[in-house]
């Protein structure tokens, strides 16, 4: 009862504010998963180009012109018109394939600060060349990347973070040497922090948006009312890759209701159930089945994988570092193994039935 | 352990956190379903979102997709003699989408346009749609954007501006896969495009053995159309490989 200061503020606003800016400042956070999601981002954006590299004239270059009349880049003006108004076959394949080799870079994870920009430049250049045979994976990936363009996704496994471990080392010095005060740099590494944590929460933010922004407009269909919402996408050759299978989905009303409440569920009470560990790992791994669904029954892979890899955010570095554990635990495991089975056949007298008994035990062991 | 920070890290940190819950606030503004704040703040927002933070998460919803939407396209050797029609959506979506795990994006070219121009052309008048159903040897849009701008009770002249740019392209579409599917020398003089919309067969009505409902937009002859710089030969691969 010494102090006057209300009780409202000691006890309730002042923690939340000091939890606040140790979460803002303390260290960067979920490094591993924005990581994956920069992993995830670079091979799904390889795919893509991979799915579409044989029809890249038809869609992007040339032989589209017949869509200049409607050709508008989507609203985007210039740094976005690397691939605006087509290209020649060689023009169109030197800019593809430059993209290509920025992607595969980006999931090495070799100067992605740079980089990243970069790529975010190229690719809403190269998609809204022709929007209008885009869809909301373009958004996902345009909105998430430019987050990411803040935050340091190459803080683990990536080149950039060998590097700069190697540097730390003292085995490793960069041949540009800039010459700033040591206060300029850590004041630099400070912001850093900070603008890399703020890039988390806006990725996060933005997937726990979209998830119940598509679950609010679900809950007002008279088809996601009646639990039949599901049937009418796979009637429709778009949404429809394997129609025996969409045939045999769309025969159980029982099935077809439960697979419609299912999603307008979990994307409604994605991000309450963000809050407790039991909930959150339940949430995950339903919206990956739900994905995994889409990706497959739908015929949107990169729309799931890209919204998928956003997902990668919600879970803790800790998990990453035990799951990096056991997984490096298991190949030392295995490669050991392997050695001792060379060392064995190296010396033909050795009986090998031995063999299969000392794995099992091994692997109990692990 | 304690730390003291320099103040001025805390102010930015506050000042930055501010300005990123202020866009996340917009962003759920933004994307949310239609509302009161939402009607209001309409213009300012949009200049803020688009064309950066544009999306649209109303996938399937409030009522899923259920129609299917095609292109045909034939083309006319003179205005007597003229080809089958060629239903080029199913034939980008079976060399794209069926049995595909990986779908290009070629499964939604001709989709989109015939889905965009089908959509306004639902909201013409019978008179309008006369009109787009009517053959155009020559100075087709110019001709067509005279008939419609002068009907009295006509479209807004934006929705009437959006079809004829949407008929151009289509026709500058059939022209090259005409010249794809028939040959460049089959002496082809015209072209002609019409959209089939064929909405599902309901749920509870899924086992009986109905006709589905079906709507044809006609859109009538138009001449051979082809913009500066066409790859033909680069469109008639991809035809090519559609085919096989």
């Amino acid at each position: 009862m010494s102090a006057p200061a209300p009780p409202l503020w000691n006890e309730h606003v002042s923690p939340k504010l000091r939890f606040g800016e140790e979460w803002l400042l303390g260290a960067k956070r979920a490094t591993y998963g924005i990581a994956l999601v920069r992993i995830l981002f670079g091979l799904t954006a390889l795919g893509f180009l991979a799915a579409n590299w044989l029809n890249r004239h038809y869609l992007w270059g040339d032989a589209a012109r017949w869509l200049e009349p409607i050709d508008d880049n989507g609203g985007f003006t210039w740094p976005f018109t690397f691939f605006h108004g087509g290209g020649s076959q060689l023009e169109l394949n030197l800019k593809l394939g430059l993209v290509a080799v920025l992607l595969v870079l980006l999931v090495l994870g070799w100067r992605t600060r740079m980089l990243a920009p970069i790529i975010l430049l190229l690719w809403v250049s190269l998609i809204e060349a022709q929007p209008i045979y885009g869809d909301q994976s373009d958004n996902i990936f345009r909105i998430l990347f430019f987050y990411m363009c803040f935050a340091d996704t190459s803080g683990r496994w990536s080149l950039d973070a060998r590097r700069r471990a190697k540097q730390a080392a003292g085995q490793w010095q960069s041949p540009i040497q800039l010459k700033i005060s040591p206060e300029l740099r850590s004041n630099a590494s400070m912001v850093a922090i900070l603008f890399h944590n703020l890039a988390i929460l806006a990725v996060g933010a933005q997937i726990c948006i979209i998830y119940v922004a598509s679950g609010l407009y679900k809950v007002q269909g008279e088809f996601w009312q009646d639990g039949t919402a599901v049937y009418y996408p796979m009637q429709v050759g778009q949404y429809a890759p394997w129609p025996a299978l969409n045939d045999f989905l769309g025969s159980s009303a029982l099935g077809v209701m439960v697979i419609t409440y299912f999603s307008v569920l979990i994307q409604i009470f994605f991000p309450l159930m963000l809050l407790r560990r039991t909930t959150r790992v339940l949430a995950l791994i339903s919206v990956a089945g739900m994905h995994l669904g889409i990706a497959v029954i739908m015929g949107l892979p990169f729309f799931s994988l890209f919204i998928l890899a956003g997902d990668m955010v919600f879970i803790r570095d800790s998990t990453y570092v035990s799951i990096q554990r056991w997984a490096r635990g298991r190949w030392r495991q295995r490669r050991d193994q392997r050695e001792s089975k060379k060392a064995a056949e190296l010396k033909p007298g050795l009986e090998s039935e031995q063999e299969p008994v000392s794995v099992s035990s091994a692997a109990r062991a692990g | 352990m304690q730390q003291t920070r320099p103040v001025w890290l805390k102010f930015l940190a506050g000042i930055a956190g501010l300005a990123v819950a202020a866009h996340l606030a917009v962003t759920a503004l933004f994307v949310g379903p239609d509302n009161a704040a939402k009607d209001a703040l309409k213009e300012p927002m949009n200049a803020y979102m688009l064309p950066m933070f544009q999306q649209n998460w109303s996938l399937f919803a409030p009522n899923p997709i259920g129609t299917e939407r095609s292109l045909l396209v034939r083309a006319w050797f003179d205005d007597q003699r003229h080809t089958e029609w060629v239903d080029v959506t199913e034939l980008e979506i079976d060399a794209a989408v069926l049995h595909n795990l990986t779908p290009s994006r070629v499964g939604i070219v001709t989709r989109r346009v015939a889905t965009r121009i089908g959509q306004q052309h639902g909201r013409m008048t019978t008179e309008e749609r006369r009109a787009l159903a009517s053959h155009y040897h020559d100075d087709a849009w110019n001709r067509l954007n005279a008939r419609l701008m002068r009907e009295e009770d006509r479209s807004p002249a934006s929705r009437i501006a959006y079809v004829l740019r949407y008929d151009r392209a289509i026709t500058a579409y059939a022209t090259q896969f005409a010249y794809a599917w028939w040959g460049e020398d089959a002496g082809i003089k015209y072209v002609q495009f019409k959209t089939e919309e064929e909405r599902a067969i309901s749920f509870a009505d899924r086992h009986r053995d109905l006709d589905p409902r079906v709507t044809t937009r006609e859109f009538g002859r138009r001449p051979l159309l082809e913009h500066d710089g066409q790859d033909r030969e680069a469109f008639a691969a991809a035809i090519e490989r559609f085919a096989k």
